[in-house]
């Protein structure tokens, strides 16, 4: 008992030989606990890498939102909005057809607070001359899933625009800081983790053109749909918020010289109802804005859409032939109504447009292949 | 603000930091504003309530603080004049009137309690009695209040019985009443022990911050990484009676008595870690419970400081109370010695266990739950002659073997009377425990039934790791504090551990989105 | 006399004793409306023999829905669909079905002579749950006796409604909600929506 209180007053005063001085103690220590604040800093940023969802072999729409990064600037239109605009629209073939530059930045379920965002956020990289937006978002007046909330805002890059973006989206259980350290919202799926978690842990795929997301399967439209369900009284009406927001878009596209542009994509699930036709019609005449829905007998016609051949999940979304169609004829309405030039005999943008092309035809061809092999497409890389 | 969040770690990490900068003689009121800050966030509503308690209490404190001092001090001028029996009677005035105080006191106090916690279970008796449908109160209990109202009460009939003096200061006392790493779960602390350390002053001191550290972070391991992973299995296996019967109710007694020692030992663990880290010795609530050998053993180590509340305020009173005594000589003379003094103590703990069930909520499961608890206790009091002679007969009874059979039978027969509060309904429980042995089907614990339950494999896999880890921890304290020995090993090893456990929580731990007990909801009918 | 000082100062105690009691009745009282409206504690509330339980009551709640017949198959909305779509018979249209996007969820609308019906499944292998129907003719009738074309009076009976100015009644039951439009006093359209997000796992 003596002796070892005593070796512990020892310890304590720091006569033991081995420590001379009580500084260099303290000094040890200090940098003992530097240097585990700077390992364990490490390890979570290593394992933030490593738990954050790769969006390769599911939800690959995931893989949008930060893609925009890659072919920011000199775009002439930016099409925000949901899937019914990354799936409807070939960028390229707007580009091979009429040397439009066009970018998307769309993500499932896009909000119009996203949208919004989203085109704030452009303006940071560009200016486009148009901004398109689809109005089917319009309907919700509040986020439905805290999963697309994530797909829409994990992408963005920090900026005070991301910050805005957030707290406009958040729901009730979610926090801010789950998306600065994104650990926090992910790490439960370490009992999920794949050889792509790993692989993909610094590097990723690319998956759209210029925001654009390619299918070539057909499955048509059938002869009979679901009955449209009837609209609930709070249903009818969009919610204030979305009539905020678009305002809020329409000033801004103002304040910049931006044309805006409203769509409805010529989709047949969910339904589009005439009282919410009537709204944004109601909207567009009275600020003048253009507005195009896809499902007008007109338009369609023009388009040249079949929903027994243009569609790949019984008309949701358009597949590869739907969505060139859609490209060509809307290429040329904004060619005529926009003003856009043509600028496919600037040789820089020619060139850079042309790795697109080539990409476009690889991953088309790519598909081709595995709808062959194995009768459907389940990989956007085919592979 | 729940002890899982970030933002009680920044509250806490800003919180220490400043504790050590201020004054120390500013300490206390630092701690004072922390914990108003902190019960702020259950609305102000709630904040008037526990003033009204801390408050009262301190008042009523002083008066009889007052009174008694004005007794001493009489008694020191004149005790010379009065004979015994005047002594006698002036004490016995006093007394009745710092009586008074303190019951007031009581009634008004306990009267909160049991207007907010109880009425709507009152009305719900009497709507079932004479068929009544009268309208439910849903008061919104106060955080904390069963806990803050039973340690000032215990704060106030130690200051009656003269233990001792009360706090003049009501900031002071205010402090004690609403401590905040003790507000949500306890301990039930005694003022002249927590306030031997509450007040400091406090030099900043390397040893406690990093004890209190691991034990902070100990408790975030047992709640974060078990407690909050097992939820979702317990809530699922206790909201679907019909279809989780036999081996599922053996599962769910296991699974949620694994729970709770997680969820409020951790919790316990971070409350006691928070004060020492603030210099502050907080009263131990656990002695690792499942190692008991039997249930009076089991009460003695599991929520130490409510079972002694209990003893010292209610049953040594109730025990010794005349009404009490006329019972005991009643019982003796009509019913013999042996039954005769029996009663008396039976029927005070009777009542203990019955007004313990009752404090743990308004409803009759948990007053069932007591009586349970009860009828165990006095059993196995009635048959340990019996026991004792066959631990003399037989001798293998004192090897470790037996000993584990005894603390495997504790576990078991606790966590059958504990399921009563996950069921909440008397009549469902004793159906599904009778289940376990009319519905044969064990099978279902290895076809991978388990796995429907909202938890994977994996996860499964962590919790069993997690608890061989606890039971590990549980063994080396039977030599002292792990962290005492822990501290003896080179500082660097102790941070490369401390991070793998941080790391292990932030991965491991069923906290945030991912782990929303709310997501494994199925439909009943 | 000193008895008597006390036995008369023991009746005052008593009197003041009493009168406390009431002030003190009185303030309980006042704090009682206060949590009333008190807001919720911010603490789980766990059902712990460990910790007190700070909710006051806690009965189990039934689960409520709205069920309607076809044939000699009830539908119950909200229920696993397995067997009742075995129930229902197999039908000539196939089912439409509508991938969440990007996500796993699936929505399938199946067609049956007077009704459409809807699903939900969380994932491809998960348990597919009935989330509503929408009726089309007056071959339909709810379970409680309403059908297409049924006098705007009816609903109101038979669900112990209000008829307002609105043209749609929302009436719940459980989770489940039914929906009547009317249009010139009769019922126009009937259908049940069952809230999706209450199925996730299973």
């Amino acid at each position: 008992m003596g002796t070892d209180t005593s070796v512990k007053n020892e310890l304590n005063t720091g006569t033991d030989p081995g420590v001379k001085k009580p500084g260099k103690r303290v000094l040890k220590a200090v940098l003992i606990a530097l240097a585990a604040v700077a390992v364990l800093a490490l390890s979570l940023w290593l394992l933030q890498r490593l738990l954050v969802p790769k969006y390769i072999s599911s939800s690959e729409e995931g893989l949008l939102v930060k893609e925009y990064y890659s072919y920011a600037g000199g775009n002439d239109v930016l099409f925000v909005g949901d899937c019914e605009v990354y799936s409807n629209f070939s960028t390229v073939k707007m580009w091979t057809e009429y040397g439009i530059t066009s970018a998307m930045r769309g993500s499932p379920q896009q909000l119009i607070w996203h949208s919004y965002y989203m085109i704030e956020d452009t303006l940071r990289y560009e200016t486009p001359k148009v901004v398109v937006y689809n109005v089917l978002s319009m309907k919700y007046g509040e986020p439905q899933k805290e999963a697309y909330n994530r797909l829409a805002l994990d992408g963005m890059e920090w900026s005070p625009v991301k910050r805005q973006a957030i707290r406009a989206s958040m729901m009730s259980d979610e926090s801010m800081l789950s998306y600065v350290f994104p650990i926090l919202r992910y790490h439960s799926r370490w009992s999920e983790l794949k050889a792509e978690d790993v692989k993909y842990m610094f590097k990723t795929k690319q998956l759209s053109h210029n925001g654009y997301v390619m299918r070539v399967d057909v499955k048509p439209v059938p002869s009979r749909l679901p009955v449209a369900k009837p609209l609930k009284d709070d249903e009818i009406k969009f919610a204030d918020v979305c009539w905020e927001y678009l305002d809020k878009m329409r000033t801004l596209c103002e304040s910049k010289g931006i044309k805006l542009v409203l769509i409805k994509a010529p989709t047949v699930e969910p339904h589009w109802y005439d009282e919410w036709e009537a709204q944004i019609v109601e909207y567009a005449d009275k600020y003048g804005l253009d507005y195009v829905n896809f499902l007008k007998e007109d338009v369609l016609t023009a388009t040249g859409l079949d929903y027994s051949t243009d569609t790949f999940d019984a008309g949701q979304h358009m597949n590869l032939s739907g969505a060139e169609k859609l490209a060509v004829w809307f290429g040329a309405y904004l060619r005529d109504n926009a003003g856009l030039e043509d600028h496919r005999g600037d040789n820089d943008l020619a060139a850079k447009w042309q790795s697109k092309i080539d990409y476009y035809e690889e991953m088309k061809a790519a598909q081709y292949r595995q709808l062959e092999e194995k009768g459907t497409v389940d990989s956007y890389w085919g592979d | 603000m729940s002890f899982v969040s970030f933002g009680f770690i920044a509250f806490l990490a800003a919180l220490i930091v400043l504790y050590y900068i201020v004054p120390k003689r500013v300490q206390w009121m630092l701690l004072l504003a922390g914990s108003v800050f902190f019960y702020a966030f259950a609305g102000w509503k709630a904040m008037i309530f526990i003033a009204v308690t801390a408050l009262s209490t301190w008042l009523a404190g002083l008066l009889i603080g007052r009174r008694a001092a004005a007794r001493d001090a009489y008694l020191k001028e004149h005790g010379g004049e009065l004979d015994r029996d005047a002594k006698k009677a002036y004490k016995a005035r006093v007394k009745k009137q710092t009586y008074l105080i303190m019951a007031l006191c009581l009634a008004l106090n306990l009267g909160i309690l049991a207007v907010i916690k109880y009425t709507d279970f009152g009305i719900s008796i009497l709507n079932g009695i004479f068929r009544l449908n009268l309208g439910y109160f849903r008061f919104a209990l106060p955080m904390g209040i069963s806990f803050y109202i039973f340690q000032s009460m215990g704060y106030i009939i130690d200051v009656y019985r003269g233990k001792y003096a009360p706090e003049k200061n009501p900031a002071r006392f205010a402090l004690f009443v609403s401590f905040f790493p003790q507000l949500l779960q306890g301990p039930i602390s005694r003022f002249d022990e927590l306030g031997k350390t509450l007040y400091g002053p406090h030099a900043f001191d390397w040893n406690n911050i990093s004890k209190g550290a691991w034990r902070v972070l100990w408790g975030y391991f047992k709640k974060v990484i078990v407690a909050d992973r097992l939820i979702t299995v317990v809530t699922g296996l206790a909201g679907g009676p019909e279809k989780y019967k036999g081996v599922y109710v053996v599962a769910l007694v296991f699974f949620y008595a694994i729970e709770l020692y997680a969820d409020f030992t951790g919790g316990i663990d971070i409350t006691i870690g928070v004060a020492q880290m603030l210099g502050i010795e907080v009263a131990e609530n656990f002695d690792r419970p499942f190692f008991s050998l039997n249930i009076t053993e089991y009460w003695r180590r599991w929520h130490i400081t409510m079972g002694t509340w209990f003893r010292d305020y209610i049953f040594y009173p109730l025990s010794v109370s005349p009404r009490m005594l006329k019972i005991s000589k009643w019982s003796r003379d009509k019913l013999g010695q042996a039954i005769g003094k029996r009663v008396p103590v039976y029927l005070s703990t009777i009542i203990v266990w019955f007004v313990t069930g009752l404090w743990h909520g308004a409803a009759w499961n948990f007053i069932v739950w007591g009586l349970l608890n009860c009828l165990v206790i006095i059993v196995s009091q009635e048959l340990a002659p019996l026991y004792q002679r066959f631990h003399k007969r037989f001798k293998f009874s004192n090897t470790k073997g037996y000993n584990v059979f005894q603390m495997f039978r504790t576990f078991w027969l606790m966590g059958f009377i504990r399921v009563l509060d996950v069921y909440r309904d008397v009549p469902v429980t004793f159906r599904q425990v009778g289940t376990v042995f009319t519905h044969w089907n064990w099978g279902r614990l290895f076809d991978g039934s388990l796995l429907k339950l909202g938890l994977g494999w994996q996860d499964f896999v962590v919790v069993l790791l997690a608890c061989g880890v606890m039971l590990a921890v549980s063994i080396m304290q039977n030599k002292g504090q792990v962290r005492d020995r822990l501290i003896r090993r080179p500082a660097a090893i102790r941070a490369a551990l401390f991070v793998l456990i941080v790391l292990l929580i932030m991965v491991f731990g069923a906290y945030g989105i991912g782990y929303d007990a709310g997501q494994f909801i199925y439909v009943q009918f | 006399m000193k008895t008597l000082k006390t036995d008369i100062e023991n009746k005052t105690n008593a009197r003041i004793f009493k009168r406390l009691i009431a002030a003190a009745l009185a303030c309980v009282l006042v704090l009682s409306l206060l949590a009333g409206c008190a807001k919720k504690p911010d603490e789980p509330a766990e059902n712990t023999t460990g910790k007190p339980v700070e909710k006051t009551t806690a009965a189990p709640v039934k689960v409520e829905t709205f069920t309607f017949k076809k044939g000699s198959a009830e539908v119950v909305i909200g229920a696993e669909a397995a067997a009742i779509l075995t129930a229902l018979g197999p039908q000539d249209e196939e089912p439409y079905e509508s991938e969440s996007c990007a996500l796993e969820g699936l929505e399938i609308t199946y067609f049956y002579p007077g009704f459409d019906l809807y699903t939900y499944k969380a994932s491809a292998n998960a348990t597919e749950y009935i989330t509503g129907a929408t009726f089309w003719d007056d071959t339909m009738e709810t379970g409680e006796g309403l059908y297409i074309g049924a006098p705007a009076a009816k609903v109101a009976e038979l669900y112990n409604v209000t008829i307002g100015d609105s043209s749609n009644i929302s009436i719940k039951k459980g989770d489940c909600e039914l929906l009547v439009v009317l249009e010139n006093d009769a019922v126009k359209m009937i259908t049940y929506n069952y809230p999706a997000e209450l199925i996730v796992g299973g």
